[in-house]
């Protein structure tokens, strides 16, 4: 009788604990999300923040996070690939606006458009237009932006005031800019460096359409960077390197940070960064056009795009995913990197709340009037965005007159699409 | 019929060979396989579809300038590397054996290039290197001669690199060198002073016959890690300015990661496999006639 009875009890007291584990568990069931992104002291700084707040006010959804910590949008969008090859794709991922195409002609993006639909809780109408269109493939919604950046000129103030140049009066047209940039010559320093490497041909597009042209039609179906505005834009460039008002290289800031560049044409992504890793003050302007006029500016920077498959993960990552448009985020992405939010109610309230802030002020207002980055379709994209640089470097390192350089690349670039 | 205990030994060698194999087969054989019927399909990194195409990739590669150029200079950057790594190794290997009190010293000098990583000392030779805030061209103008762009110029860049991959290399071949001198008789050396040979011909009838299985065994090995090279000029170069350091390594790396094309990238992994195994097989001939009994 005795044994029965420590049989009962103990079959009472399993049935119990297990109860609890089991109702325990059941309350504590957190979701995990993987999130694949780019780290670097300036991504992290805006990142690592964002993912605390999600946390906080989302308990039960834990974000684990994969780095990309070099390479640049192509090595992060590799690995996203890389892991859709294998099976296990991120819930979510960064991925630069020139890139959308590529993800979804790869059969792994999720579009988003349902989501939105649904989700009362989420406010399309408060979104800046240009930067959701920017996520926008054959009409649906597959990227929302979560920062964008516009090509900007950095100027060295100490620099320009040594040697009798106006900080605060900066170059409008390319005509100022290399009268600047002799100025600085002749004083002994390098005088403009143009961002010709930065990632996508950005700048080149810059030159190209604020000199009337376009890399081609939206649809890429005709080539156009080899007409006249291209031509222009590289013999323009040239000009510059022989001259000796340019340097031909792509350490665009360790160049800028040595306090010998005048004058750097980057992103304004730089806006936060920059200015803590030299040792000058630095002023933002907008870029040098042909004539002066102000500038068109098409879009950098990145968004995030939902690869989860599980209904259930899809709904995590729908949530953070609409995190990243709120005020909180929003606040979070605008101060803490030099990317502009595309929540139109905050980037209001930054221009009221940083009005004393020039520099912040130009990033603001420019990010509001972006075109699109040119992103070449098919399978050769990146490829062709290879073609165009090494054509631009081939140019500028005098190996090809202007004409040459562009009319080779064009042809190379028609037979791959 | 087999005796028990010798059907059972067999066994047991087999089971003991078994984990080996399997690595072998999973880690080696597999995935060379695998790039071959890869390399017969049009597949892009991460797409859900692809398609067979038989030779379609490798017919593309034939017919591309980057993939001729890419092996030109892949064997310029394999032959200067490989010849001139020896060349220093023995030398230096000769200079430090005859250093009985400060050889070891010698010895971790030189071999600390090849203890440190490869990339990271690429990016410190980068900024050396650089034509604006380099420390070597500071030093050259400040000693009255003009600097140079030797990364971004397309008439140095590949000097550039394949110097750097000699002096990372230099220390590795030294080594082998060593211990193959270490293994020379001394009575050889003394049984020729005793005739009244110098120490260049001590070189020239000793020393460098009996290292022949050494040297044939570093030239093997330096051709495939040249062959190989990739870390380097990734960072240094990114195969620029002008496709001047773009080594075949790279052009794989760059179809396959840079331009999601991977049966494209797959097709030239097949080539390098087949140059590599060609060479080798070619060097191992020698083999046979190298050894001194």
């Amino acid at each position: 009788m005795k044994k029965w009875v420590i049989v009962l009890a103990f079959l009472v007291a399993s049935t119990l604990l297990f109860g609890a584990a089991v109702a325990e568990t059941k309350e504590k069931e957190i979701q995990t999300l993987v999130f694949y992104r780019l780290s670097a002291a300036s991504h992290d700084a805006y990142c690592l923040p964002l993912m605390q707040a999600f946390m906080e006010e989302n308990p039960d959804i834990v974000i684990e996070d994969v780095v990309v910590t070099s390479g640049g949008y192509e090595a992060l969008a590799s690995k996203v690939l890389l892991a859709n090859a294998a099976g296990t794709p991120p819930d979510v991922a960064m991925t630069g606006y020139s890139l959308i195409k590529t993800m979804v002609e790869s059969g792994n993006a999720v579009d988003l458009t349902p989501f939105m639909a649904k989700d009362a809780k989420f406010n399309t109408k408060g979104l800046f237009p240009a930067m959701m269109d920017l996520g926008k493939f054959n009409s649906k919604q597959y990227l929302i932006p979560l920062g964008t950046s516009t090509p900007i000129m950095l100027l060295n103030k100490d620099l320009f005031a040594q040697v009798g140049l106006d900080p605060d009066n900066p170059p409008k047209s390319w005509a100022e800019a290399e009268a600047a940039a002799q100025k600085l010559k002749n004083a002994g320093y390098m005088g403009i460096l143009w961002g010709w490497s930065v990632t996508g041909n950005w700048i080149f597009q810059t030159m190209i359409e604020n000199a009337g042209g376009k890399l081609a039609t939206p649809d890429s179906k005709t080539v156009m960077f080899d007409e006249e505005p291209g031509l222009r834009t590289m013999t323009y460039l040239q000009d510059q390197v022989k001259k000796g008002l340019m340097p031909v290289t792509d350490q665009t800031l360790a160049t800028f940070a040595t306090g010998k560049l005048g004058m750097l044409i980057d992103s304004s992504y730089q806006r936060v960064n920059t200015p803590k890793m030299v040792n000058f003050p630095v002023i933002l302007a907008p870029v040098p056009t042909p004539t002066g006029a102000d500038p068109l500016v098409p879009a950098g920077g990145n968004g995030v795009m939902m690869f989860a498959q599980d209904p259930k993960k899809q709904e995590a990552a729908w949530r953070f995913i609409r995190f990243l448009t709120e005020e909180t985020a929003s606040f979070i992405v605008g101060e803490k990197s030099g990317y502009t939010p595309a929540n139109q109610n905050v980037i209001e309230q930054l221009k009221v709340k940083y009005a004393d802030d020039k520099n912040f002020a130009i990033a603001l207002s420019q990010a509001a009037k972006v075109i699109p980055w040119h992103a070449w379709p098919g399978e050769n994209g990146v490829k062709i965005n290879k073609i165009i640089r090494d054509m631009q470097e081939s140019i500028l390192l005098l190996k090809e007159t202007p004409k040459a350089g562009l009319s080779r690349a064009a042809a190379e670039v028609r037979a791959l699409l | 019929m087999m005796p028990k205990d010798r059907k059972s030994d067999i066994i047991v060698s087999y089971v003991l060979i078994a984990p080996a194999v399997a690595f072998m087969v999973l880690f080696i054989f597999y995935p060379i396989l695998y790039s071959i019927i890869l390399s017969a399909q049009t597949y892009r990194l991460g797409f859900r579809t692809r398609e067979l195409i038989g030779f379609g990739n490798y017919i593309e590669l034939f017919k591309s300038a980057d993939f001729w150029n890419s092996l030109q200079i892949t064997g310029i950057y394999t032959v200067v590397v490989v010849i001139a790594s020896l060349v220093l190794g023995i030398c230096l290997a000769v200079l430090i054996h005859q250093r009985k009190k400060t050889g070891m010293i010698w010895q971790i000098i030189f071999f600390l290039p090849v203890a440190a990583t490869m990339a990271a000392m690429a990016i410190v030779w980068r900024f050396i290197l650089d034509d604006n805030f380099g420390v070597f061209n500071n030093l050259l103008r400040a000693l009255g001669t003009s600097g140079a762009d030797w990364v971004r110029n397309p008439d140095t860049a590949l000097g550039a690199v394949i110097i750097i991959n000699i002096w990372a290399n230099a220390g590795y071949t030294m080594v082998f060198f060593l211990a193959g001198l270490a293994n020379i008789p001394d009575e050889l050396y003394q049984t020729a002073s005793l005739d009244g040979s110098t120490r260049l011909q001590d070189f020239r009838y000793i020393s460098w016959p009996l290292l022949s299985p050494t040297t044939l065994f570093i030239t093997i090995i330096m051709t495939v890690r040249a062959l190989a090279s990739f870390d380097l000029i990734k960072v240094m170069t990114n195969g620029g300015p002008l496709k001047t350091t773009q080594i075949l390594s790279l052009l794989l790396y760059q179809e396959a990661f840079q331009y999601f094309n991977v049966g494209y990238a797959s097709g030239i992994a097949v080539v390098f496999f087949v140059i590599v195994l060609a060479l080798t097989l070619v060097q191992m001939r020698f083999d046979t006639r190298i050894h001194y009994q």
